[in-house]
């Protein structure tokens, strides 16, 4: 079995924005590890760097005065590369083939004035080096596997003729196109339906099991976590302040940040009132000394926490939190409107 | 006609003409409000409820049907009376960013509706209400002078909350109002919201498709499908236990750290609202439904106390498909 063979093994990434002329650090010590026919959720609220970590792996940053640092190796069939050290020309052979990405928003991500066929076999044939009507032929097969009805008729309707779900599936499609192997899902499902939502988020799932495919999924939603991923990273401010196995994390979280996160979403009886984090997420320029989160932390020691990012410390085999306090932190309980 | 009622809506209609035929955003929709409650509007894209909360302030002209807002007449208001009945309705819009006008102070932007509607004798004492307001949502006077981009969604949150309470109004319509924010901050705007419905004694119509908020801020939930009424009923019982398929598919989809969601509750698409399914709209991805459904009554009928379903096949919440009196083919 390739359970545990990893696909692409982050080590300490960092990224550097020039802000003012100066390098602003935007993620520090990022590091994790997706294996084959896994999912890893990568989960924070806006300014975490969950967005910005998934770029940095597809060298997509864009000309902004992006710096990167660190290793990302991809475990390719003919031998492991560092995404961070290839070319933009090798990158154009490792993206779409290699590793795939989908995003939040599918109509914006769709050409409006080309066919959904057409737009599939683009990929295929740039990858692939095959003829149209082959390309063609892939492009059936693949609407029918992420299920969308009449896959012959699709091929032909343009993405306004489609709903919201359908266009999501059809963008699905065009990532499975070379069999990559290892999926970049940012969002995939936030702008859709509930009920929509759902049938992707399974669609996915079963997706990946089936093609054995790695998946790194980014979301701000726990609630999405839970469908999709057997792992997860919390985000916060630019790093992973606490990483481990989704039940666990959201069972048992360690850091204060993933405990205050899990306490404010809204599940019990109405009329009492929702946990919520004291103050807000730093901005970018302005990130404190020492731990990201003490500056809203009731745990927080002056010292202890103000001087040094904390390392990562296991709790857990596989799952670790960054943060100094954790001997000293209460056992974690869930919000009292919760009990019902 | 209960004096306990703030709100009543009749049979209210919104058709919207549009190329290829006409959408029937809200249709045949009827319940009332109570004084002080808050009653939370479910419902996917497209199922009117953006459309619901306009009509009700009159944004909008309604088709037919009637609305009426403290025993007066909002359909048949003149623009003299609906100025004088605006100053007791007001609305909270779901986008921080673009509600707020980027080019006035926050001063500006909160003594507006006093100017207009000629409350407070000079600037100095509209700034001392506005600063008063300003408290209740957390902030401090010193942010009158600042603009809007100075602060972030959810500080933007609170100033839109804070101007639709400004005149004091009965009613307040929010349009998702915490679904551009992060959970963190989704939950400190939820209980601003909260604590300020209790000291204000607010009424509010709760626009949203979370089911998980919905839960957190409302007595009672209307459920919305396509323009129809599917359910409405007291939110822990319908939470509990639906009365409406529709409304048991919704609850089994929303997302949850609690559960994984089954693929077998969920079928189908969203029906195009330019022709939607005959009868009961939900028919066509509905496990219950039979043929009956096609022709059925969207009238709402009362199954339990305060349980009100559209479904045929409903006998008692969560129990379908052994609806008295409909014929179920072999």
């Amino acid at each position: 079995m390739s359970e545990h063979e990893p696909v692409l093994s982050v080590q300490d990434l960092r990224v550097d924005f020039s802000i003012g002329g100066a390098f602003v650090p935007a993620l520090e010590g990022v590091s994790f590890d997706v294996a084959r026919g896994e999912t890893l959720a990568v989960v924070g609220e806006s300014g975490s760097g969950k967005t910005i970590t998934s770029l940095a792996l597809m060298n997509l940053l864009g000309a902004r005065g992006a710096r990167r640092q660190g290793r990302a190796i991809l475990h390719r069939a003919s031998g492991p590369v560092d995404l961070l050290a290839q070319s933009e020309r090798a990158m154009c052979d490792i993206r779409g083939a290699e590793i795939a990405m989908i995003f939040q928003e599918p109509m914006t991500s769709l050409n409006p004035v080309q066919t959904v066929g057409d737009q599939i076999c683009e990929a295929i044939i740039l990858h692939e080096k095959c003829k149209r009507k082959e390309a063609l032929e892939r492009a059936g097969d693949l609407v029918a596997l992420v299920r969308m009805p009449d896959p012959k008729r699709q091929l032909r309707a343009y993405p306004h003729q489609l709903s919201g779900g359908m266009r999501q599936r059809v963008m699905i499609a065009m990532a499975l196109s070379c069999s990559p192997r290892l999926l970049i899902a940012d969002e995939p499902t936030t702008a859709l339906d509930v009920t929509i939502q759902a049938q992707i988020l399974w669609l996915l799932r079963e997706l990946q099991e089936k093609l054995d495919m790695g998946m790194i999924f980014v979301t701000h939603d726990l609630g999405v976590v839970n469908q999709v991923a057997s792992r997860v990273c919390v985000m916060y401010s630019g790093q992973i302040v606490e990483q481990g196995p989704v039940r666990q994390v959201f069972d048992t979280p360690s850091h204060p940040y993933t405990r205050g996160l899990i306490r404010s979403i809204p599940r019990g009886r109405s009329a009492a009132r929702l946990y919520a984090l004291p103050g807000r997420v730093p901005p970018i320029a302005a990130r404190p000394r020492g731990c990201l989160f003490a500056p809203r932390c009731q745990h927080a020691l002056d010292g202890l926490c103000t001087t040094e990012r904390p390392a990562p410390v296991e709790v857990a085999p596989g799952h670790a939190a960054r943060c100094k306090r954790l001997d000293h932190l209460p056992a974690f309980e869930r919000a009292p409107a919760d009990v019902a | 006609m209960s004096r306990d009622l703030l709100v009543e809506i009749d049979g209210l209609n919104k058709h919207f003409p549009v190329r290829g035929g006409t959408v029937k955003a809200v249709q045949d929709v009827s319940f009332a409000i109570h004084r002080g409650e808050t009653v939370g509007l479910v419902g996917e894209s497209g199922s009117g409820k953006s459309t619901l909360g306009r009509l009700l302030l009159r944004l909008i002209e309604p088709t037919s049907g009637e609305i009426t807002f403290d025993g007066q007449s909002v359909s048949g208001a003149r623009a003299r009376e609906l100025r004088a009945l605006r100053r007791r309705m007001q609305m909270i819009f779901q986008d921080p960013y673009a509600s707020l006008n980027r080019y006035f102070t926050i001063e500006r932007t909160l003594t507006e509706p006093l100017h207009l509607h000629g409350i407070g004798r000079n600037a100095d004492e509209r700034r001392r209400i506005a600063a008063e307001m300003l408290e209740k949502v957390g902030f401090g006077p010193e942010v009158l002078q600042r603009y809007p981009a100075s602060f972030s969604g959810g500080q933007r949150q609170r100033i839109g909350i804070c101007r639709a309470l400004m005149l004091r109004p009965d009613l307040v319509v929010a349009d998702e109002p915490v679904s551009a924010l992060d959970v963190s901050v989704q939950a400190q705007v939820l209980n601003i919201l909260g604590d300020l419905r209790a000291e204000m004694n607010l009424t509010m119509l709760f626009i949203t498709h979370d089911l998980a908020v919905v839960r957190q801020i409302a007595h009672r939930v209307v459920v919305l499908y396509l323009g129809r009424v599917m359910e409405i009923g007291p939110v822990e019982a319908m939470f509990d236990c639906a009365a409406h398929p529709y409304t048991e598919t919704l609850v089994a989809a929303a997302p949850s750290i609690d559960h994984v969601i089954r693929p077998a509750e969920l079928v189908g698409e969203i029906p195009n609202p330019l022709s939607p399914p005959s009868g009961c709209p939900f028919r066509t991805r509905c496990a219950h439904a039979v043929s009956a459904c096609a022709s059925a009554d969207m009238s709402l009928r009362e199954i339990a106390p305060n349980r009100f379903t559209s479904c045929i096949r409903a006998a008692a919440p969560g129990a379908f498909g052994q609806a008295p009196g409909v014929q179920v083919p072999a």
